[in-house]
This record gives structure tokens, C-alpha cells and sequence, in this order.
């Protein structure tokens, strides 16, 4: 699958590499739509979750798919500008999607084009700023 | 009361007194009222009391609490609740509305979102209240000291009567809180002040 990837993804795909039995992708933002529909295509059917991780010199997105039929994971990650990042939503691909896209825009401040209800989730409507974000004040 | 008398309605009168004769509860000497208290008391003991005893008998022997669960403090609850722990005994029965409460039990970490309704939830029970902190989280935040979206300690927001410390408290320690608010109720008088 790796290589359909690589061949397939030439442009968007960063690196890919397997990790004892987790496939791990880097991808950039344009092409993240495309490549988690081919993986859903490929049994990777379940999203178990998206968070992001704020490393202090870059945000990267990250999705975590699960193969049900086998229990194998695949990770998608994405970098994206710390301030003013936009996504591409995975509603249409995987309607679970919904709350844990707005949990990443409610702690990070990540915006997801084409989201049916981008709000804060966790937070008061009223919150200013994205407290997970290493810039943010304490 | 200063309640006239009134004319009673035919049939409603207890046999013995002849109608129009007896008198209202309101009106009855202390002596006979003492009497029917007594009388009426399962075993016939002497009742010599205050007021105030009685209320606070009651009111710290019936304390229904709102199962206020928001982490792991409410396992321990639920626990304290089951047929080992027992808090029945106790008269604790949970209740799932605060119109049915006496006391909040706050077992969990309280966040800035949940505060405007645990205050809301507070101001629908009845008088008399209390609340009981449980744990370390409702008692000053816990483990989230100084965080960005958890309320730091529930006495922010509502007057609270017991802190219990411990992460989680043991049932033995809620048992612990719920007999120190026993007490506490039985310090207090209906002249107001709660000591």
C-alpha cells in the first residue's frame, strides 16, 4: 500500500514509512484530502482520532485511522502555520469527524474549510486564544 | 397562628370532642401539645427537647444528595453508595434532581463550563442546603492547579460546608465528611447563624 501511495501521492506525500505494524505518512495540507479517502478505500475505514501536537517550532495535524479488519493504524500528519492554519475538512469522508476537528480548532486554533459547525467545543464561546498552543499565556 | 375558630365540616371530626369543641393545633395549650407528640411516638418515651433538636434530627438524618459525579471522585461515591459502604444507613438516598436535595455533592473537577450550571443545579434545592467538597478538585483544583479552564475549587461558586481531602477519598472518608456534616447540622439553630 505503501507503494500505490508513493506512486500515486508523488507531490503530496512527504514520507511514508512503517513502524512495526503502523504506517506512518507525512503529507502536505493540499493533498491530505485525497490521500485519507484512498485510505479509507483501503480498509482503513475507521478514524479513531485527530489532535494535533504544537512541537514549539511547528504545528502538525495529525489523524490516526484504524483497519478494523486486521487492528493496524496509519497515521496522517500535517503541518500547518501556527497561526492561521487551514485544513481541508474529512467530514465528507468520515462524518466522525465533526467534533474532533472542532476540538483541534478549539485547542489549537486550526481552521477546517468546509466544516458544517466550526465551533468551540470544550470551551466557553466567549475564550480567547488557543490554550494548547505553546504560545498561549497560562 | 392566631387562627379564629372555624366551623368544621360535618364528619371530619375524630369521635370523643364533640364537634366545634376540640381545639386546632394551632391553638392547643404546650402541655397537650407536648402530650400528643408523645402519644404519638412509636415506643411512648418521654419527649422533653428543643425545637432545635428536632429540627436538626431531621434535617442531618435525611440528607438526600444530588449525585454531583464528574470524575473519578464519583466512583468512589457510586461505591460509597453500594451495598458495602452503604450510605443509606445514614439516610443518604441520590437523587437525580435538586428539587428532591439537600445536600450537593460535588465529587469531581469542576470546569469553567460546568460552573454556571452547577450553580444553576445549587439554586434550584431547597433550603435547607449544603454541599460537600469532595476531593481534591472541588476542594481548591487538584492536579489542575492553575489551569486554564478549571475552576479552582468549588467554593468560587458555591458556599461549601465539608472539604474531604484525598484523590480520590476513600468511602470511608466521604463517610468521614458525611458524619462531620452531621455534626455540624446539629450545631446549628433555627435563629440563623451556622456555626
Amino acid at each position: 500500500m505503501i507503494e500505490d501511495l508513493r506512486s500515486q501521492f508523488a507531490q503530496a506525500l512527504q514520507s511514508a514509512e512503517q513502524v512495526g505494524r503502523e504506517v506512518r505518512l507525512r503529507v502536505t495540507a493540499p493533498g491530505l484530502l485525497d490521500i485519507a479517502r484512498f485510505c479509507k478505500e483501503h480498509r482503513f475505514t475507521y478514524l479513531a482520532d485527530i489532535t494535533a501536537v504544537d512541537t514549539g517550532t511547528e504545528l502538525r495535524v495529525v489523524y490516526r485511522l484504524v483497519n478494523l479488519e486486521n487492528s493496524q493504524h496509519l497515521v496522517i500528519s500535517v503541518p500547518v502555520p501556527r497561526t492561521g492554519g487551514r485544513l481541508p475538512t474529512l467530514c465528507r469522508v468520515f462524518q466522525g469527524a465533526e467534533w474532533p476537528e472542532r476540538e483541534v480548532y478549539d485547542l489549537f486554533g486550526v481552521r477546517f474549510d468546509g466544516h458544517p459547525d466550526l465551533r468551540r467545543i470544550l470551551l466557553t464561546d466567549d475564550w480567547e486564544g488557543y490554550p494548547l498552543l505553546k504560545t498561549a499565556k497560562t | 397562628m392566631g387562627v379564629g375558630r372555624q366551623p368544621a365540616p360535618e364528619g371530619h371530626q375524630a369521635g370523643g370532642a364533640p364537634a366545634g369543641e376540640r381545639p386546632l393545633a394551632g391553638q392547643a395549650n404546650p402541655a397537650t401539645r407536648a402530650a400528643n407528640l408523645v402519644c404519638r411516638l412509636p415506643g411512648g418515651a418521654i419527649l422533653v427537647t428543643t425545637v432545635d433538636h428536632v429540627l436538626n434530627w431531621a434535617k442531618s438524618s435525611s440528607l438526600w444528595y444530588l449525585t454531583y459525579g464528574l470524575a473519578c471522585c464519583a466512583i468512589e461515591m457510586m461505591c460509597a453508595a453500594a451495598s458495602h459502604y452503604d450510605l443509606d444507613r445514614f439516610g443518604l438516598i441520590p437523587r437525580g434532581t435538586p428539587r428532591q436535595s439537600d445536600l450537593m455533592l460535588v465529587s469531581g473537577t469542576v470546569t469553567k463550563k460546568m460552573a454556571p450550571v452547577l450553580r444553576q443545579l445549587y439554586d434550584q434545592m431547597p433550603e435547607p442546603k449544603y454541599v460537600i467538597a469532595m476531593g481534591g478538585c472541588a476542594c481548591a483544583g487538584g492536579p489542575f492547579y492553575d489551569s486554564y479552564f478549571v475552576v479552582q475549587g468549588v467554593d468560587e461558586i458555591v458556599p461549601v460546608d465539608i472539604y474531604i481531602a484525598g484523590c480520590p477519598p476513600r468511602p470511608e472518608a466521604l463517610i468521614d465528611g458525611i458524619l462531620r456534616l452531621q455534626e455540624k447540622i446539629h450545631r446549628s439553630s433555627i435563629r440563623g447563624e451556622r456555626t
